[in-house]
């Protein structure tokens, strides 16, 4: 019985250990904050990630968000709880954060869409925003990033500073936002440089740091001398920078990983929405709606580019940013042909926001497929 | 003389059961003594604590006159003590060199094969021994996987050997070999422990006999103080033994009748061959054969347990060829199976449940959908009283009964669904006498009151006693069927080896 | 090409290697353990850790043996000494593993260091496409081959060996002949999480030098996998872990090229080749041998009456 007993305690302590999903609170030290308290609701806010905070990427940066948000004065209060599995337990999570007082809630993964909806119904108080969605109710809103318009701003920079004219590009799944992110840095990269490629590989995972490595070695062993990538972990970036090439990240700013190769990333800036959001609610303007903002907005953006990049280089690619910011430069306008030389839009047409969505083609220039 | 080994007061308790209660025994150097007892009587426990496997609860053990603690094996094998289990303590995927390293004392680290298969090939010569070295153990007959056994001891160079039931597994021209090996190692002054129930054996072999019962010692004799009688009257004396007789008696007509049963087995070979045979109402047939004859697919067959590729079995009328277990069984069949553990019993539940294995479906044990523990526990009681069966506390898991009581549970079970045949395998093999007769005394019990019986046994003893028939079975079909009144053990021992006419 | 496919294969072979190795090990000793992938993460953060913290990869490679051992060992008491069930212990030593390694990793997460640097073994080294190819590795590629090399040796040429194979196979035959059975299945289970943790250092410190929480994405389930496939064989596991490598470096470089092969198919090649080689080693087999320690997953009690 005593060892039963004991087996059964060192199992109960190994479980415990193994899966903690204790919300972790970041509370403000109060006095500073009292003293500047306006008019208005104090907001708490609540996040739930899909992944760890560590994991450097996607949920890194909605993290690197929430933060900008806590230094707000009417922000009394932040939380996240990470590594939320999709589906029934994402229900129960979101519920419990509602029923703690939590007063505007982020839920950061598309498989949160429908939780997060029948959550909301139950808590017509609190605002509700959901990361990558199509829902909207009452009090949910959706909201997303144009992604795609840095990534062309990225592929321009690797067409300048391709020598071998092959740039390569780590993707993980054949999805549309994929799809749509290898196709705008295509553009990019064919707009200052029409004789270079993209070369693609398909990991088929999201999380694989050797894989991911191997394929980045992969694309370097057929001559690809700039390597982006859409994963999360920095293992393709650490395989260019040890080939001698140059490394274009994606999600957040790596360069200390890889100094040699760092060109610049795609990169989240959660913190303008995050911060929108926060005021609306503080100040009761909030209304569901469905966001789509891009670089105008400053939700995206493409990061820093390093002196490893020509200053005429950078020119070039600021040139293009300030277009697109202005709404002068449309990315997926006419006339594109896909890769097999069919047009896929014609000229002096633009793609509407849900055939962008849909996206299941690749542009002219690139070298692989999208196996269905 | 002084003993090379003496035992004094050892005492060993299972969970429930007290298995040695104060045995003394003396070995002396260059004899073979015989543990004789019943099964059950603590013999193997005796030995398994010699061989430091298990620790005794109190009693002291003396090496040549020096106090000894066994605390494990090693200090046992450092006492030059070696066993050779009922159960071969072999590794079956190993070669048989490699299973003799096993037991080399002293080994090194790296070490050379070579030296030691001239070591081995030596004592394998010494004693005309033929065994292949390079074989793996499982290829191996059960009667070489022995010889394996007891090289191992004597590469160790063991001067006290435990042998335990080492001839159960034996023909007896093995056995035969066997003994004249045990001679020879008693000449160069070894110590045999021979453990053995078979009166034959120990008469021709023993220079002294303990024998053994319930966990005590009842007795130690040297050789010309002991005969067959003296033996058995000690090794069952005071115990109730059941006393029953096979009155004369008309017996019925046909009630079974298997008519060109085929069954192939696994690898494709026949176990039964067109094999034709009827029972009679309130008849107890008995079924002779070496094991391996096909006894266990008739069995099978009979219960529904496999379906015979052709031919068909009627019971009273009704064709159960392909009838399942639970149809046979309810059709009137019941089954005392060959390996009552694996087979007859579900090991660790209860003996009230599984009392019930074969009935639970019965309205009597059902209550609003659930089982109804009250009228289970109700029926175990009357069965236990019936039968006599040392159930231990309520809630006891039915392994941990000792054989005899296990067979009385399964019996139990199989009478109180009231079978019109019932097909026991080897139903007293390793039962102690008062449990075997009981078990005698139900099935003739049955019998009156016109059951039928199909007993398959190796004992011919058993058979003799039993049958009103007895068919010998050989290679797949039936070679003959005697009368036990009027036949010889040449008769059928020729029946079985399947040299007469068929 | 084909010296860039063979040196990718290696590669990639390696820490699967590691792993499976460990698990032959422990396996072979009775002792299944389904914590090979909690071992590799305590394995590669504790050899990165370390390697940051002192810049020693010598320190960084004990480092994670160490730290692996010392968290196997629960899994050793567990089994060994309390005679717990294996599959549930295992499964939970890889949570535990998950769990610790993000908890104490998070600080680790965007550090770099210096990791393992090819080794060009002099003369060998210039043998055109097997030079490159296989002579051209870092030292943690060579330690695992010599470990199958050992690991073979052990077993078959070492009364260690002899004895530990025993008591896989039948426990109660080798504590009658006085192996000390209980510690004979401890040190299989200690020394093979040791050689575990070597796979997730390898991943850490050589492959994609960075700590990254779950980092070993399921390389300790498919080192479960590859023990049966090498039929608890080290030579074999070396085969397995290099096909399983092979095959995933050749589909990565076969949409580099651009042929037209679907990735889906050739992500499955692996599995189908488990398949096939599983049904072959059962076919080929005769009746009664086997070569899965025969008392795998069993506890064993000297005093337990069977």
């Amino acid at each position: 019985m005593k060892k039963f007993f004991l087996l059964a305690v060192i199992s109960a302590f190994l479980v415990i250990t193994g899966c903690s999903n204790q919300p972790k609170e970041e509370a403000k030290p109060a006095p500073a904050k009292a003293e500047t308290k306006e008019a208005g609701k104090d907001i708490k806010a609540a996040f739930v990630y899909v992944g760890p905070v560590g994991d450097a990427g996607w949920t890194f940066a909605h993290d690197a968000g929430r933060k900008a948000m806590a230094e707000l004065p009417y922000v009394k209060e932040t939380n996240f709880i990470e590594s939320v599995p999709e589906g029934a337990e994402s229900t129960r999570i979101i519920t419990s954060l509602a029923q703690k007082g939590y007063n505007l809630i982020f839920t950061t993964s598309f498989g949160y869409m429908d939780p997060t909806l029948e959550v909301a119904s139950k808590f017509p108080e609190v605002a509700f925003m959901h990361c990558s969605g199509y829902k909207t109710s009452d009090n949910m809103g959706n909201y997303f990033g144009r992604m795609y318009q840095p990534r062309y701003l990225s592929g321009m920079v690797a067409g300048q500073m391709t020598k071998s004219n092959i740039v390569g590009y780590v993707a993980a799944f054949p999805i549309p936002e994929v799809i749509r992110g290898i196709n705008a840095f295509t553009l990019g990269v064919r707009a200052v440089n029409p004789e270079a490629v993209v070369k693609v590989i398909w990991t088929q995972t999201w999380f694989d740091p050797a894989k991911e490595r191997d394929a980045a070695e992969s694309l370097l062993d057929v001559k690809a001398d700039v390597i982006t990538m859409h994963q999360d972990t920095p293992a393709p970036l650490q395989a260019a920078e040890k080939r001698g090439a140059f490394a274009i990240g994606y999600n957040s700013v790596m360069q200390e990983q890889v100094p040699g190769a760092w060109l610049t990333a795609p990169v989240w800036n959660w913190k303008a929405i995050y911060n929108k959001a926060a005021e609306e609610v503080h100040n009761g303007t909030w209304k569901p709606e469905a966001i789509w903002w891009g670089m105008k907005e400053g939700l995206v953006d493409i990061a820093p580019m390093t002196d490893l990049v020509p200053a005429e280089a950078q020119a070039v690619v600021n040139e293009a940013k300030a277009k697109i910011v202005s709404g002068e430069l449309v990315i997926f306008s006419g006339e594109i042909k896909d890769n097999k030389g069919n047009v896929a839009v014609e000229a002096g047409k633009a793609m509407t926001d849900g055939e962008m969505l849909g996206m299941n083609f690749f542009v002219e220039g690139v070298q692989g497929n999208i196996s269905n | 003389m002084k003993p090379v080994l003496e035992i004094k007061n050892v005492t060993k308790t299972f969970p429930g059961v007290k298995a040695l209660d104060g045995v003394c025994l003396s070995i002396y150097e260059g004899e073979i003594h015989t543990l004789l007892g019943e099964n059950g009587a603590g013999k193997s426990t005796l030995m398994n604590v010699l061989n430091g496997l298990y620790k005794p609860d109190s009693g002291e053990i003396f090496i040549d006159g020096k106090h000894n603690i066994f605390m494990s094996p090693k200090d046992s094998i450092k006492a030059k003590i070696g066993m050779v289990h009922q159960h071969f303590m072999l590794v079956k995927n190993h070669t048989v060199l490699e299973n003799i390293l096993l037991s080399v004392e002293g080994l090194k680290s790296i070490f050379n094969k070579k030296a030691i298969r001239i070591q081995v090939e030596e004592i394998l010569t010494r004693f005309n021994m033929d065994v292949d070295l390079d074989e793996p153990m499982w290829k191996l007959s059960i009667g070489t996987q022995q010889w394996v056994e007891l090289v191992k001891l004597l590469i160790r160079d063991c001067r006290i050997l435990i042998l335990d039931e080492p001839t159960a597994v034996l023909t007896p021209q093995e056995a035969e070999k066997l003994f004249a090996f045990l001679g020879k190692l008693r000449e160069e002054g070894k110590s045999i422990v021979f453990i053995s129930h078979k009166m034959r054996e120990v008469m021709a072999l023993s220079d002294r006999v303990t024998i053994l019962k319930k966990g005590t010692t009842v007795k130690s004799l040297t050789k010309g103080n002991f005969d067959e009688n003296v033996l058995a009257s000690l090794m069952i004396g005071g115990d109730e033994i059941p006393k029953w007789e096979r009155a004369p008696k008309k017996i019925g007509d046909d009630i079974l009748t298997i008519a060109y049963i085929s069954v192939d087995n696994d690898k494709g070979l026949k176990d039964l061959k067109e094999f034709s045979m009827s029972l009679k109402k309130g008849e107890i047939l008995g079924i002779a054969g070496i094991a391996g004859n096909g006894q266990k697919a008739l069995s099978e067959v009979i219960t529904g347990l496999k379906a015979p590729k052709s031919g068909t079995v009627i019971l009273e009328g009704l064709d159960i060829t392909r009838a399942d277990c639970r149809n046979s069984q309810l059709s009137g069949i019941a089954h005392v199976p060959e390996d009552r553990k694996a087979v007859g019993i579900a090991p660790d539940m209860s003996v009230d449940d599984n009392l019930i294995l074969k009935s639970y479906k019965d309205k009597k044990f059902i209550k609003y959908f659930l089982q109804d523990k009250k009228a289970i526990k109700q029926n175990a009681e009357e069965l236990i009283d019936c039968y006599d069966i040392k159930a231990g506390p309520p809630g006891n898991p039915v392994r941990l009964l000792s054989g005899g009581n296990i067979q009385k549970v399964i019996i139990a079970r199989e009478m109180s669904l009231n079978p019109k045949v019932l097909i026991a395998l080897y139903p007293t093999r390793g039962l102690d006498i008062g449990s075997a007769e009981y078990v005698h005394k139900v099935i003739i019990d049955a019998r009156n009151r016109n059951m039928s019986t199909i007993v398959i046994s190796e004992d011919l003893d058993e058979l003799l006693k039993l049958s009103d028939r007895i068919a010998v079975m050989f290679c797949g079909r039936i070679t003959g069927v005697v009368d036990p009144e009027n036949t010889t053990r040449e008769e059928i021992g020729l029946l079985m080896s399947g040299s007469c006419d068929i | 090409m084909i010296e860039i496919l063979i040196f990718a294969t290696i590669k990639a072979g390696t820490p699967i290697l590691f792993a499976t190795l460990g698990a032959i090990i422990m396996e072979r000793s009775g002792i299944i353990n389904l914590g090979i992938e909690g071992l590799m993460l305590v394995g590669a953060l504790s050899g990165f850790a370390t390697a940051h913290a002192t810049g020693s990869l010598t320190l960084a490679i004990l480092a994670s043996f160490f730290a692996a051992m010392i968290v196997g060992s629960i899994h050793g008491i567990i089994t060994v000494y309390l005679r717990g069930n294996q599959i549930v212990s295992g499964l939970s030593l890889t949570m535990f593993g998950i769990g610790l390694t993000a908890l104490f990793g998070r600080s680790l997460v965007g550090v770099t260091i210096e990791g393992f640097n090819k080794i060009d073994i002099p003369i060998l080294s210039k043998i055109p496409i097997i030079g490159p190819s296989i002579f051209n590795h870092d030292l943690l590629v060579y330690l695992s081959v010599l470990l199958v090399v050992l690991i073979s040796l052990f077993f078959y040429k070492t009364k260690w060996g002899l004895y530990l194979r025993s008591v896989g196979e039948n426990p109660a035959a080798a504590d009658t002949s006085g192996v000390n059975v209980n510690a004979y299945r401890m040190w299989a289970v200690l020394i093979g999480s040791g050689i575990a943790g070597l796979g997730g250092g390898y991943i850490s410190l050589a492959y994609t030098p960075f700590w990254v929480e779950n980092m070993t994405a399921g390389r300790g389930w498919i080192a479960v996998a590859l023990v049966i496939f090498a039929q608890w064989n080290s030579t074999r596991a070396l085969a397995g872990a290099y096909l399983f490598g092979g095959i995933n470096a050749i589909q990565l470089r076969m949409q580099a090229m651009g042929t037209n092969i679907s990735p889906h198919f050739l992500q499955t090649l692996p599995y189908v080749f488990t398949i096939i080689v599983l049904v072959i080693a059962t076919i080929r087999l005769e009746k009664g041998a086997s070569p899965e320690p025969e008392s795998l997953g069993l506890p064993y009690d000297r005093e337990d009456r069977k």
